[in-house]
């Protein structure tokens, strides 16, 4: 086994040390904010690049580069010969890029924060939530056994809903509770009724360890009950229509940093749920499940980007964008076909990306302008030539245009539905409409973004505006390095496809 | 010839890419080193695809150069790599040459002077170059690739390119040319993104057609879909409705009915940008597309009968179109609006000769015909947005009647547009006439008679509209907006050599092109691999003149005598027409673009927004109830806990932690 370097320790400590260095870290931000805004920032920001230094040091490490796992489980639970629980740390292929992205984006928004977020109450408790929310989501990420996953899983709802209800971009405290509350009922419900098909696993099964579930054979009518119910937890999770409800509000409420992590890393997490959990476990009981999920995934896409066009408000716009991605991504594991898979797995690291990358630019705009509301936006690009640049890579991007990422993720989800329309064969047009619907989906998401970069960086500047210049360098920085990595991924895909792949062959039992 | 052609096939597209990359680098060192390095990269650009041509004169060949292959998942492989052969390169020559061109052209072109005669440069020029050399470059990957992803990568990084140049004068502030737009701006970046949706519109098709395809034949690759023994035989009858989707791309490309609405408004960019688009790349990708599958789609038609279907609807729509676009082109004012629809027509033209590959015996004539066309009009096109960008720039108006009586002013000018309109109208000896004579023929031959009438009626109209053109730039009076110009000391003058130079080199090329037919003919029939050895090339016989060429004779006669009469005589006076039904038809665009933007833009406007109001808030609104009921609970609390940091709250979820946890240890 070869990797691109060679680390002194044994590659399950980096894990264990992400782990560990940010809940400890968070507790000393925490502490540190009491004193000092900036050394919050400063301990925050260095937590959160040491664990991404950590997880890349694990990715170029020897075990994961050459299409390998590394595993490291204590028992938790039971005795040691016959363990009911494990607490472990898995980090492959799949694991490693998803936890890069997720503290990729905990960076950049405190980093983001630290510009964006003026005259915070109490800046420890923020930049430690912050990282606390990363830490869970983490823990998330590198969970071995079911129910690992699913105290992270809720756990890394209560730095969630305090920065949602503490620092809401309402005024109204009443408002932002509602806000808040509606947010957290809906997620922990989806967490619980997704805990209630643990326990059916753990009832016929006797175990809650992932990789032992996959290789156990489930009776297909169970499988088809604990699949449904897993995948409604899920389901609420990820905000697909007509569960999405509480993302709207809450999308609205939450300052940007704090939206960023939502739905750029927090939505993720539904959706490693489902690649991890349900679909290797699950696989022969969901195929029933298919054209339903197809169809929900479908009425996603359209519901997001039909709701995203109708928007006076970017942030907004950007938030049903959002809903509808994730539609994409459901789309993909709906067909349940290798190449679909691989494509929503591979969307879900880009989306990540490109779902930051044009919030951090609404944001950007917000602290320049003001405003966030389309009528009141116009002729930006020449005074912003940086920031249009990089929100027009994004916007092109998430449209579905290569050379950027979001392309390859995109057609590969839909050769899934293409190759389902092969397998169903002459006569059976369903899967070959569903194909070309979902294709269309992405013409629609072209018209709203394309119709957003047209009010706010073309044609005139609205009077006010005219001395507004481009954002902080920080901010351009992030923002450059993302779409950077957007044009980079485009370009060169085989640099996730040579992590993700080997990990997901034989997910869906042939394909 | 003097680089091994493998490595030519890469450079060729290469080179502009690089060039767009470094195009920021230098354009912060010297504006000018950023323009000479423009120019540069696009001689070089023209250079590696000569090169690659008089590769292929010497010895045709077809060389499928693989570079990378991803294998993503079992049986998913991604290729990366060229397909060197006659029509690719003949297609990377086309882009390469003219844009270099296009390129030279530019420099001149889009220089201003402002009230005291100081030369202005356009403070956006950097953002000009890097997409024309990457418009360039997407145009040469197209072509080149060897898989049909690869081609949809560049099919779509052309459509970027375009959305870019045509919204270029993004925040001009002069009153828009149409009303439903404050600033011309506005209307310039309205006409960018409309390029970009319809040509998406049938780029879903084209993705869909394409990833369909791969499922029956197992790979993107063109070389091997023609080993097709290989293909899933149970599937074969989905093929027509996959060729079908297939021929969505181009429809939208290369702007066919119903999705030729696009290209009139992206005459909102640099008239090098027309150029650019009309000539050398975009409207020729869709054609380029279809000359590539259809060796394909021939062969497949020997087991699927059904695959007629396509060939019938490439054609219909072909016919149609031309003869849509050339009524349409009859009544504009604004003279590159007049070469837009008669580049619409002209592909109409390519489709229809294309698609009667497969209704016609002799199934070569027919495709070169559609092939020999797609070069033709690439050279006269190329030379008429030109010369019309050279007139538009010495007059400063884009309309017709603000021109006239110009022709003395700018003899070069006005000596290549017209080398260009005789060309287009079919005269001999210029290479349109050759062109749309093989065209006839094949139709003639073919017994495809219905196709051949709508073709000769729409010669008529291309004649007749051309020297309309013609008569009414630089014939007669000069205009109020001239004599106005004048009287403040602008003179009416010849363009800049770097305008010229290009228009001589296209001129000369449009007219002696007719020789290139016999060059044409050679460089297919010598190959001995790949695709395009389905057709029997060495069966042509150059110049062939027969009784189609009464027909071309006749066109001569109907279409620009009357035009003659009216348009530089001024025997007739047109003008009562103005307010009849048929001239407000065809002003109107046969209401096709209002109904279009009616049921697309406004209608699904109005959808999402009654969606939106009704469906949307009522579930927002009821989710909010719910938790408006636990929300009277926090506030419960609240009144009983007092805790600065909503105390309540935490204490509801480490409630629920807790819970957890004992169900977890108990």
């Amino acid at each position: 086994m070869q990797g691109i370097i060679d680390i002194p320790i044994p590659s399950h400590d980096l894990m264990i040390l992400t782990l560990l260095g940010l809940i400890f870290g968070g507790l000393l931000v925490m502490l540190a904010g009491k004193w000092s805004e900036k050394g919050a920032q400063a301990l925050a920001s260095l937590v959160l690049l040491g664990g991404l230094a950590l997880n890349v040091f694990l990715l170029l490490g020897p075990e994961v580069w050459s299409g390998g796992e590394v595993l490291y489980e204590v028992v938790w639970l039971g005795s040691a010969d016959s363990p009911i629980m494990n607490m472990g740390f898995r980090g492959d292929g799949l694991s490693t890029p998803i936890a890069i992205l997720v503290l990729g984006l905990g960076l950049f928004s405190i980093l983001f924060s630290t510009v964006y977020m003026k005259n915070l109450k109490q800046p420890g408790l923020y930049y430690s939530l912050m990282v606390w929310f990363v830490a869970a989501m983490v823990g998330v990420i590198y969970a071995t056994d079911l129910m690992q996953f699913f105290v992270f899983y809720e756990l890394m709802l209560i730095p969630a809903f305090v920065l949602v209800y503490v620092y809401g971009v309402s005024e109204d405290p009443v408002k932002r509770s509602k806000n808040a509350l509606q947010f957290w009922i809906w997620t922990a419900a989806g967490g619980i009724v997704s805990l209630f098909a643990v326990f059916m696993l753990f009832g016929y099964a006797g175990t809650m360890s992932i990789s032992t579930l996959t290789s156990a054979s489930i009776p297909v009518e169970i499988a088809k009950f604990i699949g449904i119910i897993f995948l409604l937890g899920f389901g609420m999770k990820l905000g697909l229509v007509p569960l999405h409800v509480w993302a709207p509000p809450v999308y609205g409420e939450a300052p940007i940093p704090v939206l960023i992590l939502l739905s750029g890393a927090m939505t993720k997490t539904a959706a490693y749920g489902v690649i991890r959990i349900v679909i290797p476990i699950l696989s022969e009981g969901l195929r029933g499940y298919a054209s339903g999920l197809m169809v929900i995934s479908l009425i996603t896409m359209f519901y997001g980007a039909m709701m995203a066009i109708s928007q006076k408000d970017l942030k907004m716009m950007l938030a049903y964008s959002s809903i509808s991605q994730l539609g994409y991504l459901m789309f993909g594991y709906s067909t349940m076909t290798s190449i679909g898979v691989n494509g929503a797995a591979f969307q879900l690291i880009n989306h990540g990306i490109l779902a930051s990358l044009t919030f951090f630019c609404a944001g950007a705009l917000k602290m320049k302008t003001g405003t966030m509301k389309f009528d009141k936006l116009g002729g930006l690009a020449p005074k912003m030539p940086v920031l249009a640049t990089v929100y027009i890579i994004g916007a092109l991007a998430l449209a579905g245009t290569p050379p950027m990422s979001a392309f390859v993720g995109e057609w590969m989800i839909f050769a899934g539905a293409a190759e389902r329309t092969a397998l169903a064969g002459v006569g059976q047009p369903f899967y070959l409409v569903m194909t070309v619907l979902a294709v269309v989906a992405t013409g629609l998401t072209a018209a709203y973004y394309l119709w957003s970069i047209r009010r706010i960086f073309f044609g005139q500047v609205p009077e006010g505006m005219e001395d507004a210049r481009d954002s902080p360098r920080l901010i351009l920085v992030i923002t450059g390095l993302m779409a950077f990595v957007v044009v980079i991924l485009g370009v060169w895909p085989w640099m996730l496809w040579r992590f993700i792949g080997p990990v997901l062959t034989g997910v869906v039992g042939g394909g | 010839m003097i680089l091994p052609l493998e490595l030519l096939g890469w450079l060729v597209f290469v080179v502009p890419i690089a060039g767009a990359l470094f195009t920021p680098v230098f354009g912060k060192i010297h504006p000018t080193l950023r323009e000479v390095m423009a120019v540069l990269v696009g001689f070089i650009t023209a250079f590696l695809a000569l090169d690659m041509v008089l590769d292929m004169l010497i010895s045709p060949t077809s060389i499928d150069n693989n570079l990378i292959t991803w294998v993503i998942t079992a049986g998913i492989e991604v290729e990366f790599g060229v397909l060197i052969d006659p029509l690719s390169v003949l297609l990377a020559c086309i882009a390469g040459g003219i844009g270099s061109l296009i390129i030279l052209f530019s420099v001149g072109y889009m220089t201003g002077h402002d009230a005291e005669g100081n030369v202005v440069k356009d403070p956006s020029l950097t953002r000009y170059y890097f997409f024309m050399q990457f418009f360039v470059a997407g145009m040469i990957l197209l072509v080149m690739a060897n898989n049909m992803l690869m081609t949809f990568i560049g099919w779509e990084i052309v459509g970027m390119c375009s959305y870019a140049l045509i919204g270029f004068w993004h925040n001009l502030k002069e009153p828009s040319p149409v009303p439903e737009y404050k600033t011309e701006g506005e209307y310039n970046a309205a006409s960018g993104m409309k390029a970009f949706m319809v040509t998406r519109v049938g780029d879903i098709g084209l993705l869909a057609g394409i990833l369909l395809l791969f499922f029956i034949t197992g790979t993107f690759n063109y070389t091997e879909m023609l080993q097709t023994d290989a293909w899933a035989v149970g599937l074969f009858h989905l093929l027509p409705i996959v060729a079908i989707l297939i021929f969505a791309g181009p429809i939208g490309k290369s702007a066919q009915f119903p999705l030729h609405i696009w290209l009139p408004e992206a005459m909102a960019g640099p008239t090098t940008v027309s150029a650019l688009i009309h000539a050398a790349a975009m409207v020729k990708a869709g054609v380029y597309l279809v000359a590539r599958i259809i060796p394909i789609f021939l062969e497949v038609m020997q087991t699927v009968p059904e695959m007629i279907v396509f060939f019938q609807t490439v054609a219909a729509i072909g016919a149609f179109t031309a003869f849509m676009a050339a009524t349409m082109a009859l009544v504009q004012d604004e003279i590159k609006k007049v070469l837009a629809y008669s580049t619409v027509s002209q592909l109409g033209y390519m489709f229809m000769a294309l698609g009667a590959t497969g209704l016609v015996a002799e199934s070569v004539s027919a495709y070169a015909a559609g092939t020999f066309h797609l070069l033709a009009h690439a050279l006269f096109k190329a030379l008429l947005f030109l010369a019309a960008g050279s007139v538009l720039h010495a007059v400063q108006s884009k309309k017709m009647s603000d021109m006239g009586g110009i022709r003395k002013d700018m003899k070069v000018t006005f000596a290549a547009f017209t080398v260009g309109a005789l060309s287009l109208a079919g005269v001999f000896p210029f290479v349109g006439f050759w062109s749309k004579e093989l065209i006839f023929e094949a139709l003639w031959l073919g017994g495809q008679y219905i196709i051949f009438l709508i073709a000769f009626i729409t010669a008529i109209l291309t004649a007749f509209y051309t020297f309309r053109m013609v008569g009414i730039t630089f014939f007669g009076e000069k205009s109020e907006h001239i004599k106005s110009l004048e009287s403040h000391g602008h003179h009416i003058h010849e363009a800049p050599p770097t305008m010229t130079i290009p228009l001589i080199i296209l001129a000369v090329l449009a007219a002696t092109g007719g020789i290139l037919e016999i060059v044409f003919f050679g460089y297919f029939s010598g190959l001995e691999t790949g695709a395009l050895t389905h057709f029997d090339w060495a069966h042509l016989a150059p110049f062939a003149l027969g009784i189609t060429t009464i027909f071309t004779i006749a066109v001569w006669l109907v279409g620009i005598t009357p035009a003659y009469l009216i348009y530089w005589r001024n025997k007739y006076d047109l003008s009562r027409f103005k307010d009849g039904f048929l001239y407000k038809f065809l002003w109107n665009r046969w209401y096709i673009n209002a109904l279009w933007y009616r049921i697309f833009v406004d209608g699904y406007l109005w959808l999402s927004n009654a969606i939106h109001a009704r469906v949307e808030s009522a579930l927002l609104a009821f989710s909010g109830a719910l938790s408006g009921g636990m929300d009277g609970v926090s506030r419960g609390w609240r009144r009983t806990m007092t805790g600065v940091l909503n105390t309540n709250v935490l204490g509801m979820m480490v409630g629920i932690i807790a819970f957890l946890l004992i169900l977890i240890f108990l």
